[in-house]
């Protein structure tokens, strides 16, 4: 990017240094008018960048796309002279979004520089898409570190154990080059007692530990923390598989330990004014229940199981006017059983809460005038996850798919980012996403599909797709090969039960180098692979995802990297 | 590993009782006298996937309940419930229909447990609710250590398999003793087992 030095630079600065005076403080003040300010971020870089290539024609310059050394001296002197690091560091702290800080660390190598050594929270989706020990040399200072392992599927055993995504990496990368680090996030990793033993010992301002449907460690893991972690204020440990060894780790907490805010493990959360988590108690009385319900009347998450029923659900419509997400979790997971919710109660909701923007709903039947109704009612869904127990069921009143019911929702709810559809659907569904669902970033097919082209309406039609999974779906190589150059805007694809070939795989690897194309083949062993069945293979779990890490080398036998 | 697809016990009149004794005395994953319906999850006739779930041999069983109707086939990972809410909530339902509820039917969450060989470099994790009986066990730990392992690492063991005197299989149970695998009856020991070693046979002696 060509930026003319010193003087348009020193244009942005001003301005934007003259912006950040009106805002004052950060914190509140930067929400407010947050996309106001990204806005005339943006605009600026663009003015910026037309006066400098303004700039080159006036004088003549070529202008060096990226700074050698001998223009980043001119660059930096120019710079150092108008405005001192700290300023733009400064400046720079009204971004937090990690997306804008990594475009400001494109424009020349000193704001590379100023923006990675005053970065304080990073965020890495996929544990394989990027080195732990590059992401810690690029920000040594930061804080607050995010990281996310296995595939979303892999909550639903779809993904064999063993398959990966382990802490130790970032955990003993971080202990080497991030000691100032504070916060720690995993989830869907593979923690060990020796991983949680190293974090304890290496972190001396370590204060929060969240870890969400991780294993791989046990309570004596925990202990270390309690007992080393000095400063602990949150402990979080949500749906993680731990090896209980006893309550003694509980009593590692020192006595002096008066810094210990949150703690939650014992998946209860968040406070009762603001959200509720009643999906591990199936024996309330639901009469009780809503009792209770209808007296919450801020209510603003609310977490329950069927057992609540429409009528409950009704309650809840009319007593909890702020609600703002709903999961409604099945007390029966057989797929021909019974729930005491329908489509009726879902409409109930979207009637009497005009303010709910996310739903995670498991019922045994919808109908598309359901659907059509609460996409009316609430067009403000950011996330919409619907779970019809048995796979492939259609409309039940009228027997049809519920391609128009779903159609509805994407075509309404223009904020949706997170879908999930279930019940029998043809590509119709797929077209209508594609079409519609614009914001989309997560995509969650099962049981859905009659062809190749339903997905491939979904990858040329949603801009905004990050993760795609699909399971039990008849797409195979047309689909995946249909538009390759979306692999590298999405972070990953799964595909499972679906009409993949090896083949398939083969030719994507071989025309994207920059992805990692994973199969998973886990019961045939891992020879099985390369006998062939007479016909093309087909391949049982494929993961793909973007990566500047290449290949990894701590893959199990079952995994083969293409 | 028995099909979870019913087979179709058609006979003519001439052979209607030897088709019913043959009936009757079929493999299947179902109570005696439950027909296990063979739809498929999805209704697409030429559905690849629904082909699958059927005949996937995943942790969920086809065991459901104990009414007549037709029980129809679980899937792997469907409904896309998390395994600890499962697994919790199965544990602590009181209200469950099923009366006659049997211990085989805490199925859902699959019982994983960690299996190690002696000069392996990592550990393999099996469930012991995919397998019937022990036979079942050997042959797939059998399947795990020896074709893997002798491909991946030449020279390092021989390829012979598990189950043929070189190595010993062993367990640890719930008070933590080594015990030889074999000894109890196989409910006991699965329900018992929370780890799997295999050694090789000197150390066994």
């Amino acid at each position: 990017m060509g930026f003319g030095p010193g003087r348009s630079q020193s244009f942005f600065l001003v301005l934007a240094a003259a912006r950040s005076e009106k805002l004052g403080g950060r914190g509140s003040h930067v929400q407010i008018g947050y996309e106001w300010q990204m806005c005339f971020f943006v605009c600026l870089l663009i003015s910026c960048w037309f006066l400098g290539e303004r700039n080159n024609l006036e004088t003549g310059r070529k202008r060096i796309p990226s700074c050698s050394s001998s223009s980043k001296a001119v660059l930096g002197e120019g710079t150092m002279t108008y405005f001192p690091e700290e300023v733009v560091e400064h400046i720079f702290s009204f971004l937090p979004a990690q997306r804008d800080r990594n475009t400001v660390s494109l424009v020349c190598k000193v704001w590379y520089e100023i923006e990675r050594l005053s970065r304080r929270s990073v965020f890495v989706g996929n544990c394989y898409a990027v080195r732990a020990e590059r992401v810690a040399l690029r920000f040594p200072n930061v804080r607050a570190l995010t990281v996310k392992g296995k595939p979303h599927f892999a909550d639903f055993n779809l993904v064999p154990p063993d398959w990966g995504g382990y802490a130790g990496p970032w955990i003993e990368a971080a202990a080497r080059g991030c000691v100032g680090l504070e916060e720690l996030r995993m989830k869907r990793m593979v923690v060990s007692d020796e991983s949680l033993e190293l974090l304890s010992r290496s972190f001396p301002r370590f204060r929060a530990l969240v870890l969400i449907s991780c294993e791989g460690f046990s309570t004596d893991g925990l202990a270390a923390i309690a007992s080393h972690c000095k400063l602990l204020s949150e402990l979080d440990l949500q749906e993680n598989e731990v090896e209980d060894r006893g309550p003694r780790w509980l009593s590692c907490f020192p006595d002096s330990c008066t810094s210990l805010v949150s703690l939650n493990f014992a998946c209860i959360k968040g406070e009762v004014n603001a959200g509720l988590n009643l999906s591990y108690a199936p024996t309330l009385d639901a009469s009780d229940l809503t009792k209770m319900i209808s007296r919450c009347v801020k209510l603003q998450r609310l977490w329950v199981l069927d057992c609540i029923s429409d009528k409950g659900l009704q309650v809840v419509a009319s007593s909890c006017k702020d609600l703002q997400e709903l999961r409604v979790f099945p007390s029966d997971f057989y797929v021909a059983g019974y729930s005491a919710v329908t489509e009726e109660g879902l409409v109930a909701i979207s009637l009497g809460c005009p303010k709910l923007n996310s739903l995670l709903y498991f019922c045994h039947q919808m109908t598309n005038a359901a659907l059509i109704t609460v996409a009316k009612n609430c067009p403000n869904f950011t996330r919409f996850r619907l779970c019809i127990l048995e796979p492939g069921k259609p409309d039940v009143m009228t027997n049809q798919p519920l391609d128009e019911g779903f159609g509805a929702i994407v075509r309404e709810c223009k904020g949706l980012r997170r879908l999930s559809i279930s019940g029998l659907l043809t590509d119709k569904v797929f077209m209508y996403i594609g079409k519609y669902a614009k914001q989309l970033e997560m995509l969650s097919i099962a049981f859905a599909g009659d062809s190749d082209k339903g997905m491939m309406h979904v990858m040329n039609g949603c801009k905004n797709l990050r993760k795609l999974e699909i399971r039990d779906s008849p797409f195979g190589d047309a689909a995946l090969l249909g538009n390759v150059a979306k692999y590298e805007t999405m972070r990953s694809l799964w595909m499972s039960s679906c009409n993949v070939t090896l083949k398939g795989c083969q030719v994507l690897a071989s025309k994207m180098p920059m992805l990692n194309i994973e199969v998973i083949n886990e019961w045939d062993g891992c020879n099985e692979m390369e006998e062939n069945h007479g016909e093309l293979p087909k391949v049982e779990k494929l993961y793909v995802y973007r990566t500047t890490a290449g290949a990894r080398d701590d893959a199990p036998n079952f995994v083969k990297i293409l | 590993m028995a099909s979870l697809r019913s087979t179709s016990c058609l006979a003519s009149a001439s052979a209607e009782t030897d088709a019913e004794n043959l009936c009757a005395t079929e493999l299947r994953l179902a109570p005696p006298g439950v027909v296990v319906g063979e739809d498929a999850p999805a209704k697409k006739p030429s559905s690849v996937g629904a082909k699958r779930t059927l005949e996937s041999t995943g942790p969920s069983s086809c065991d459901e309940n104990d009414t007549a109707a037709p029980a129809k086939a679980q899937v792997v990972g469907w409904p896309p419930v998390r395994a600890y809410r499962r697994n919790t909530f199965h544990q602590s339902s009181a209200s469950s229909a099923a009366a006659k509820k049997s211990s085989d039917e805490q199925q859902q969450g699959g019982l994983y447990v960690k299996v190690s060989m002696d000069g392996a470099p990592y550990l393999r994790k099996v469930d012991l609710r995919m397998y019937k009986g022990y036979r079942e066990l050997r042959e797939a730990l059998d399947l795990l250590f020896t074709k893997c392992f002798s491909a991946s690492a030449p020279g390092t063991h021989t390829s012979e398999g598990c189950s043929d005197g070189q190595f010993a299989i062993a367990y640890e149970d719930k008070d933590g003793d080594l015990m030889l695998v074999g000894d109890v009856p196989w409910e006991m020991f699965t329900s018992s087992c929370k780890k799997l070693r295999i050694m090789k046979g000197s150390e066994a002696r």
